[in-house]
């Protein structure tokens, strides 16, 4: 699944980013590129990290914006 | 007419999540054209084209009760990177609009809001749909194979 559009930066890439020890969306920015231009990614990247561990987006990895549509995929 | 502002923000997500189905069926339609999968790519249109009518729908509703529908928000538009993925991961969406609606469902009942109620079991019904279809082809592609599945939609 392709998760930044603007850079295309797929799951795999992202998910290989956190099992490097990324932990925020800062971190899968500098490993892998994704989510540093418009940040419309940053919610599937906070679901990647939650994924990661289990279920907790862990506060500074959930932009404040983002939190609501984190929340919405999260749940389901 | 004044809405329940619960009820106006649930209608608001709801909005969100058609939008993005439109996006997320339009985008996988264009990239299951170009891959020569017109049949596929048909299907998809056309779904897209009905999430624009849910959309269309929801907005009148939000408008009727003097809420402001947001139109600049969307969930993540998942682009699948093969044909399969495309197809499940549009599955993933629709199950997720189901349980949207039947939430919004009980909120209506909740807060004594039939009509909401009433447009909102419409659109449940088309997704339930939805969600059928998929499960039949998810299973038929189990049982014939990736390669005979494919074929179905070239």
């Amino acid at each position: 699944m392709l998760v930044c559009h603007c850079l295309a930066v797929n799951d795999r890439e992202v998910k290989a980013a956190v099992g490097q020890g990324a932990a925020t969306v800062e971190d899968v920015i500098n490993l892998t590129d994704a989510g540093a231009l418009c940040g419309g990614c940053h919610p599937s990247i906070c679901m990647l990290l939650g994924e990661h561990s289990q279920g907790d987006c862990g506060g500074d990895a959930c932009l404040a914006g983002s939190r609501v549509l984190c929340g919405d995929r999260s749940s389901v | 007419m004044n809405g329940d502002p619960r009820i106006i923000e649930m209608l608001n997500e709801s909005l969100t999540a058609e939008l993005t189905a439109v996006n997320q069926y339009f985008i996988a339609s264009k990239m299951a054209d170009d891959w020569s999968y017109s049949k596929l790519a048909k299907e998809y249109y056309d779904e897209s084209i009905d999430e624009m009518k849910h959309a269309e729908t929801i907005i009148d509703r939000i408008l009727f009760l003097d809420g402001v529908p947001n139109m600049q928000r969307l969930f993540p538009v998942e682009v699948g990177e093969s044909l399969i993925e495309q197809f499940q991961l549009n599955y993933e969406m629709e199950k997720r609009a189901v349980l949207r609606y039947r939430a919004g469902s009980a909120l209506c009942h909740e807060a004594s809001d039939p009509g909401t109620r009433n447009l909102l079991e419409a659109l449940l019904k088309s997704e339930e749909h939805h969600v059928d279809d998929a499960e039949a082809e998810l299973a038929n592609l189990d049982q014939i194979g990736e390669k005979l599945w494919l074929a179905k939609w070239v």
